[in-house]
């Protein structure tokens, strides 16, 4: 029997990574995104961009919750619910190298 | 090799697209090079059957049917891509394929798919809108009434000097079997031959000495013409701007960051607006009063 994370343990481990063909500039506190392969344009509002310019490539959701939970002033929980949605929409977007994992049910407790 | 051969063909270059032109006819041949004298640069007659490498071949061939009637047809790299009774409609069909050719070369500026002019007050202009939107038309009532001519085509975007750069190519209207009044006396009346066909004209008919130089971006207008319409305008925020703009422009995933660095700064510099109207005086009245503000 392994330990298996639990998911939401999983999400916060994820280490979201920009892809490279993603070139970005900043307007007016709004942030456009260029992604090359694709040619598609994305337009990310000021809180938007400040989860797009949180993503380093080194700290994980958790880490990246927490500092903009601070900058905030708001619920952790909240904003990495919030980080996460929007995570997954970059994702399904093909702006980061791998969308966060999804919810499924937790095999603790499942008879196993 | 004689001078007939020299005569029938030439060669261009259109931003960085290079072609060659073959057209044997002279009375055609006359008709299409003054057509593209001001958006196109002659490199000069080359010898017939030379070997002009990377560059595309267009010929422009006429004949007589075994009626007796004339029959043109366009060819692009050998293969026929228009063929027809009327020399126009295949000049017509020349300009458009020599326009999509140069807009599908990677070039060093960054093209955007739209109008562009020049305000009585120096500001450039980049009209955006969809295929169909009425860009061509608003460009050249706005010419007509004082504007410079940059493009209907194209916002040519010099990455060094971040100058908006002319590519005067003949305005092409698709709809001249209803013109509207003021380009009334551009076309074939209503119901003759050809009325029917997109009709380039030269933006010198339509104002003389109307092609401007090269200008700074301050306004960029989203156009689009609806029947009906009240027209209105409403600001766009930049951002929102920026994102059609790069959506417009063809060879910006080429460009990568510095094409949207350099359109970055571009709409920086400039008003940003939508422009929705069913009535085209009222359209120039209102892109006149957001140029001069």
């Amino acid at each position: 029997m392994t330990d298996d994370p639990e998911p939401e343990d999983r999400r916060n481990a994820f280490v979201p990574v920009r892809r490279a063909s993603v070139s970005e500039t900043e307007v007016d506190g709004e942030v456009v995104l260029l992604e090359a392969e694709t040619g598609a344009m994305h337009v990310l509002n000021p809180i938007a961009a400040a989860v797009w310019s949180a993503l380093d490539g080194v700290r994980d959701v958790s880490a990246i919750t927490d500092e903009l939970s601070t900058i905030a002033g708001a619920d952790p929980a909240t904003v990495g619910a919030d980080v996460t949605t929007f995570l997954r929409e970059l994702g399904r977007m093909g702006l980061l190298l791998q969308a966060p994992p999804e919810n499924e049910p937790s095999r603790r407790g499942a008879g196993a | 090799m004689t001078s007939t051969a020299l005569e029938g063909l030439q060669s261009y270059q259109c931003l960085s697209h290079r072609f060659v032109l073959v057209c044997p006819d002279p009375i055609l041949r006359r008709r299409v090079t003054e057509l593209m004298r001001d958006f196109t640069q002659s490199r000069g007659e080359v010898a017939f059957g030379s070997d002009d490498a990377g560059s595309t071949t267009y010929s422009l061939l006429g004949a007589l049917t075994a009626g007796g009637r004339p029959w043109y047809s366009l060819r692009r790299d050998g293969e026929e891509v228009a063929v027809g009774p009327e020399a126009g409609a295949v000049v017509d069909q020349l300009l458009w394929q020599i326009s999509v050719d140069t807009l599908a070369r990677p070039q060093r500026c960054v093209l955007v798919h739209a109008g562009a002019v020049v305000s009585p007050a120096g500001g450039g202009m980049l009209i955006l809108g969809e295929s169909g939107a009425g860009k061509t038309t608003l460009v050249a009532a706005l010419v007509q009434d004082g504007f410079g001519y940059l493009s209907d085509e194209a916002g040519v975007l010099d990455p060094d000097t971040c100058l908006l750069q002319p590519w005067p190519r003949p305005l092409g209207f698709k709809h001249p079997e209803r013109p509207l009044a003021r380009f009334a006396c551009l076309f074939p009346p209503p119901g003759t031959a050809g009325a029917h066909e997109t009709r380039h004209v030269r933006a010198e008919l339509l104002r003389a000495g109307a092609i401007a130089a090269p200008s700074p971006v301050r306004h960029v207008i989203d156009y689009r013409y609806e029947p009906g319409a009240e027209p209105n305008v409403l600001p766009l925020s930049r951002a929102t701007t920026l994102a059609r703009i790069g959506s417009a422009a063809p060879g910006l995933r080429d460009h990568g960051q510095a094409g949207l660095d350099i359109l970055g700064r571009m709409v920086r510099g400039a008003s940003t607006h939508e422009l929705v109207s069913g009535d085209l005086e009222r359209s120039v009245a209102l892109v006149r009063e957001l140029a001069s503000a």
